[in-house]
């Protein structure tokens, strides 16, 4: 593999707020990855970090072999679209094409000009006069556009909706295809891009909690249906991430528990197994402690 | 070279805001400066001289702080380093300060051959540059210009950096150290000396020998502020 961002014990902190927690991995080039995680948990500071638009209080980062802060060589092979991308209050649509030709050296003037068809974007408008969904859709735009050999998109699809997403979606893996590129998404939306992302990179409160293949994530966790007792035996030896009574039947979300004898023992004990998907997974990840027992939280309703 | 200029460009769709606003405002003080002179006029007062110019360097200041806070977050979210904003932004003050500096020595020659508008207001000229040369009369203009442009900078750079508490500090550190350093020359009773120094420095060198090092002075301080920002 070849690296094309690596990064040692990232640590960023906001007065006495630790954004970020000695974070390290490495991401490798042609490769699509989903930065994960709730409101809050870092990654748009890891985002601001891996592109020299902030720094960290210690570690180390290298893009490209180099730190990228202040380095024209690393930061002209990088593009990174935020949500909350500030525009020149004096910026039309056209304007923002025009400055992103000049600045990204694979800019594709054609491919740009279909994605704002596309996204039926308003040429002559005021940035600052378009709607959530359209700024979105700017900023996926330039992010596409640029084909940037390294692209992180912050969210910038949170206004787009589901059919511009899809829209977005299909886009992006067509052109990844014909220009192969590293790719990093942020997002919430991790049902959505679970397709499309071949790693996982979670956050959780400023520590990474995960960092493998999307694939070996989805076959991960189950979650296993049955009676207290028939649960607890497949339970056995296994980290449990989650319990929830319903009805009689306990329902325990178990981290592994796939494999061909995990099968066989939860036929024997009468448990029903079903794969957790991504979105789930995380969840059941990054919740936080639950202040109320599950059996008080039955009572209680 | 190319790249900085390619960063300078973006501020080119704010150029008519920019040219517009500054231009049009010292329309108004030349105006209301003519209004009042043609009320008072007696042929026999001679020529007086306005602080007109005063209001260019305001704008320009305005419109370079402005620009920065403006377009500085848009830059480094396309993957532009602050030194190549700076630079750019440094250049955009140098033609900016050239262009208006050549505007003024337009005006200032129709200026003198109408005879002061034809009520004795010396609007655009410079006060002891009456007998200087075209370049150094260019560089009288343009050099000033350029220090309040990168004054305006180091503004703007103060805001993305602290906000406007931090433009606010920095002034009132600025005025602080300006108020000390006359109550101590006061106290020295030095202000003669100083006079005389004045005096002796030939009119190039007021108006455009020392200021450049004040700009570079506001230039390196501007640059050290911007290489830590963050949008």
């Amino acid at each position: 593999m070849t690296a094309v961002v690596t990064a040692h014990g990232v640590t960023k902190r906001f007065g006495d707020v630790t954004a970020l927690d000695d974070v390290s991995f490495a991401l490798a080039e042609h490769t699509i990855y989903g930065l994960l995680g709730r409101n809050g948990a870092g990654k748009t500071t890891l985002m601001q970090i891996l592109t020299g638009q902030a720094f960290a209080s210690s570690g180390n980062v290298s893009v490209f072999d180099a730190p990228p802060v202040e380095n024209p060589a690393v930061l002209s092979k990088v593009c990174f679209v935020r949500e909350s991308q500030r525009y020149p209050h004096v910026y039309t649509v056209r304007h923002v094409f025009r400055a992103a030709r000049r600045l990204f050296a694979n800019w594709d003037d054609t491919f740009a000009h279909g994605l704002a068809a596309d996204f039926q974007l308003p040429a002559g408008r005021l940035v600052r006069r378009l709607s959530r969904g359209m700024l979105s859709a700017l900023g996926v735009t330039v992010g596409l556009a640029a084909r940037a050999p390294l692209t992180f998109f912050d969210e910038p699809y949170l206004g787009l909706d589901p059919a511009a997403r899809q829209l977005f979606y299909d886009r992006l893996l067509a052109d990844y295809a014909g220009h192969p590129r590293t790719v990093v998404l942020s997002t919430h939306l991790i049902d959505e891009v679970s397709d499309l992302v071949e790693r996982v990179l979670l956050i959780d409160r400023g520590r990474l909690l995960l960092d493998e293949d999307a694939d070996d994530l989805r076959g991960r966790a189950v979650a296993a249906t049955g009676r207290a007792e028939a649960v607890d035996g497949f339970a056995a030896g296994r980290t449990e991430l989650h319990r929830e009574r319903l009805s009689g039947l306990v329902r325990s979300t178990i981290l592994g528990g796939l494999g061909p004898h995990a099968k066989a023992l939860a036929q024997t004990l009468n448990v029903e197994l079903e794969p957790l998907s991504l979105q789930q997974l995380v969840v059941h990840l990054t919740v936080p402690p639950m202040t109320t027992a599950p059996a008080d939280r039955e009572a209680a309703r | 070279m190319n790249r900085i200029r390619q960063v300078a460009r973006l501020q080119m769709p704010a150029w008519p805001q920019i040219v517009g606003w500054t231009w049009s405002m010292m329309a108004v003080a030349f105006g209301i400066n003519l209004l009042s002179f043609m009320a008072n006029y007696d042929p026999g007062d001679g020529v007086t001289t306005t602080g007109g110019l005063v209001s260019l360097c305001g704008m320009a200041i305005g419109m370079a702080a402005v620009s920065v806070t403006q377009i500085f977050p848009y830059a480094l979210g396309m993957s532009v380093t602050r030194r190549e904003f700076y630079l750019a932004w440094s250049l955009l003050a140098v033609v900016q300060s050239v262009v208006y500096a050549l505007v003024l020595c337009l005006l200032r020659a129709v200026e003198q051959a109408t005879g002061y508008w034809g009520v004795g207001m010396r609007f655009f000229g410079l006060p002891f540059m009456d007998d200087a040369n075209p370049v150094l009369l260019l560089l009288g203009y343009a050099v000033p210009m350029l220090v309040v442009t990168h004054l305006g900078i180091l503004l703007g750079t103060l805001h993305l950096r602290w906000g406007t508490t931090g433009v606010l500090a920095g002034l009132t550190l600025a005025f602080t150290a300006l108020g000390l350093a006359a109550a101590l020359i006061t106290w020295a009773r030095q202000w003669h000396a100083i006079g005389r120094w004045l005096l002796d420095q030939s009119p190039t060198a007021l108006l455009a020998g020392w200021p450049v090092l004040v700009a570079a002075a506001f230039a390196v301080g501007g640059y050290g502020l911007m290489r830590r920002a963050t949008a």
